[in-house]
């Protein structure tokens, strides 16, 4: 873990994803003010700060959820700050919910599918589903990283809300994305089913070298994941660095890890 | 959807229902061939208009519009191109899914009551313009052509009750099969999805609005042929095909039937046609029953009449 956040700060990994002045604005709020980001390939990194300090707002504006007001995002050196949401995912590019989002109505399983479908292109309105092997294949590979696979047939709506959040992931995963997204993965877990996260979120990272971002609250799941942290504070980059060089860091210690 | 079907018992079941709707002219009335072959186009219509509601989710109150823009296009390529049958249902088609890309463009940019609202207006625009255009549309007196024959010249009258009864009934038939086909794939499944959650098909890689826009000119297409087959077997059409209760009907019969199976709808026509008929003997005002027996299957059976249907074998499996 070490040894890679040391690749990714000394530069020998590229540069995929990169934010220039990243702006957004809400009426007269200043939700994101000016965020330049650089995330390397294969690094997982963290956004961390306090309630309202535009952590969401970033990530929703690098899926392409919401437009910006101003700047720049590149992904794999290409501007795509006009793409859609749906093109981004196209791109490599997926997320998981704050909210939990899956399908309800349909089968745990159906869920995953139509994720895995996507990456060979336009879906076809007359083959019959069993019969493309392949996607199917995929889902439920993806279904048993996530840890789910036992609740294939079930409607979605109907599991748990640990489940579900572990479903997402798995749609996300289908996708065979480059960048991973979390918006607070273990938000309303237990303890127990949160770690659980952490360590179905490490065996997927050895397993495909993903670069991720999590936005994430619990601080100690922060430290033992992330390999670089962003502090957001009012929008803005407080500091950024290593998980020990922000722990050491007065001003991060003073607004937000000071109370702790 | 995953588990493996168990296809036998609901196979010979179907091909039961077929081999007795083949038979079934045998021992009908002139006017019993009339009313199922009523049906049949009915039932085709409404699982069209289900492909818009039940799979992708919008509510449409204007599907008069694609199924009279159906009907006048096959009446239009019966009166100025050929008296070609073929012609006047490719014709019907492509007229109602010209009309439903047109106003899906603009449809599927915006959602849930704002939907409902364009898709109303413009059918209401419609019903006003082709009462007023009577030197087009012919009004409610409507435009009155040949029937059509099969098999050239000298074969058998497309507008007799026995012949429209199996020219309705294949292209029931037809259509459910296409329509089951689109359910299974994995077109059907994304329109699915688009029901239960825009967000997150965007957020996986699908374009909602342009699935959203596939899936309204689908169910416009399916609507307008069901329109040209109402054409070409009564050799007739009027403006009163593009009324607002054809709109309505369409969201009865899903409802009553079951929006969630390709299926549904068509039961839900075939029993709100037979059930209006019934209860028509004796009282004039048949919307007040079928009112109440709406409410009552929303109320015990959301899922419809189909829900029933398929709620039964499992139950007896199960025994």
């Amino acid at each position: 873990m070490a040894g890679l956040a040391g690749e990714a700060g000394s530069g020998v990994s590229q540069v995929v994803l990169e934010t220039r002045m990243l702006t957004r604005r809400f009426g007269g709020l200043m939700a994101v003010d000016g965020v330049d980001l650089a995330i390397h390939d294969g690094e997982l990194r963290a956004l961390i700060g306090p309630n309202g300090a535009g952590k969401t707002t970033c990530i929703n504006l690098l899926s392409g959820l919401l437009p910006p007001s101003g700047g720049e995002i590149r992904w794999q050196g290409t501007d795509v700050t006009q793409w859609s949401a749906a093109r981004r995912a196209r791109a490599g590019i997926a997320r998981t919910m704050q909210v939990t989002s899956v399908f309800p109505n349909l089968t745990v399983y159906e869920n995953v599918w139509l994720s895995a479908q996507r990456p060979l292109g336009r879906p076809s309105a007359v083959r019959a589903r069993d019969a493309i092997p392949a996607v199917g294949e995929r889902a439920h590979e993806c279904l048993e990283l996530a840890g789910i696979g036992g609740r294939a047939n079930e409607p979605a709506g109907s599991i748990g809300h640990g489940d579900q959040r572990l479903l997402e992931i798995a749609i996300a995963l289908a996708l065979r994305p480059r960048l991973l997204l979390l918006d607070e993965p273990t938000a309303g877990m237990s303890v127990v089913e949160s770690w659980e996260i952490v360590r179905r979120l490490r065996e997927i990272r050895a397993r495909d070298r993903l670069t991720v971002v999590i936005v994430e609250h619990d601080m100690e799941i922060v430290m033992e994941l992330a390999e670089r942290i962003t502090v957001l504070h009012l929008g803005q980059t407080l500091a950024e660095g290593t998980p020990d060089e922000i722990a050491r860091n007065a001003e991060v210690q003073r607004v937000y890890l000071g109370g702790r | 959807m995953s588990s493996p079907r168990a296809p036998g018992p609901a196979l010979a079941a179907g091909i039961l229902v077929v081999a007795a709707l083949i038979a079934l002219p045998l021992g009908l009335s002139r006017f019993g061939r009339f009313f199922g072959a009523e049906i049949f186009t009915w039932a085709l219509y409404a699982m069209g208009f289900n492909v818009c509601f039940g799979m992708a989710g919008m509510l449409s109150f204007g599907h008069a519009a694609f199924f009279a823009f159906g009907a006048y296009g096959a009446t239009s390529a019966v009166l100025y191109l050929a008296r070609d049958p073929w012609l006047a249902l490719v014709a019907a088609v492509a007229a109602a899914a010209a009309l439903a890309a047109l106003v899906g463009f603009f449809a599927v940019r915006v959602v849930s009551h704002s939907f409902v609202i364009i898709t109303i207006t413009v059918s209401l625009v419609l019903l006003l313009l082709a009462h007023s255009q009577k030197e087009i549309t012919g009004g409610d007196d409507g435009i009155v052509f040949p029937p059509l024959t099969l098999f050239g010249a000298h074969g058998p009258s497309l507008a007799t009750p026995l012949v429209g009864y199996y020219t309705a009934l294949v292209f029931m038939l037809a259509g459910y099969l296409a329509l089951r086909q689109l359910w299974r794939s994995p077109l059907g499944l994304v329109l699915l999805a688009l029901r239960d959650n825009e967000r997150r098909a965007m957020l996986i890689g699908y374009e909602v609005r342009h699935y959203k826009w596939l899936a309204f000119v689908l169910s416009g297409a399916v609507a307008g042929l069901a329109g040209g087959v109402y054409a070409i077997t009564h050799a007739q059409v009027n403006a009163q095909l593009f009324d607002v209760t054809v709109s309505v009907d369409a969201v009865i019969w899903t409802l009553i039937g079951g929006a969630g199976s390709v299926l549904g709808p068509a039961v839900g026509a075939a029993f709100v046609l037979a059930f209006t008929h019934i209860v028509s003997g004796w009282i004039v005002y048949t919307q007040i029953p079928v009112g109440i027996l709406l409410i009552l299957i929303v109320l015990f059976f959301p899922r419809g009449l189909a829900g029933v249907w398929r709620a039964w074998p499992a139950r007896r499996g199960a025994a």
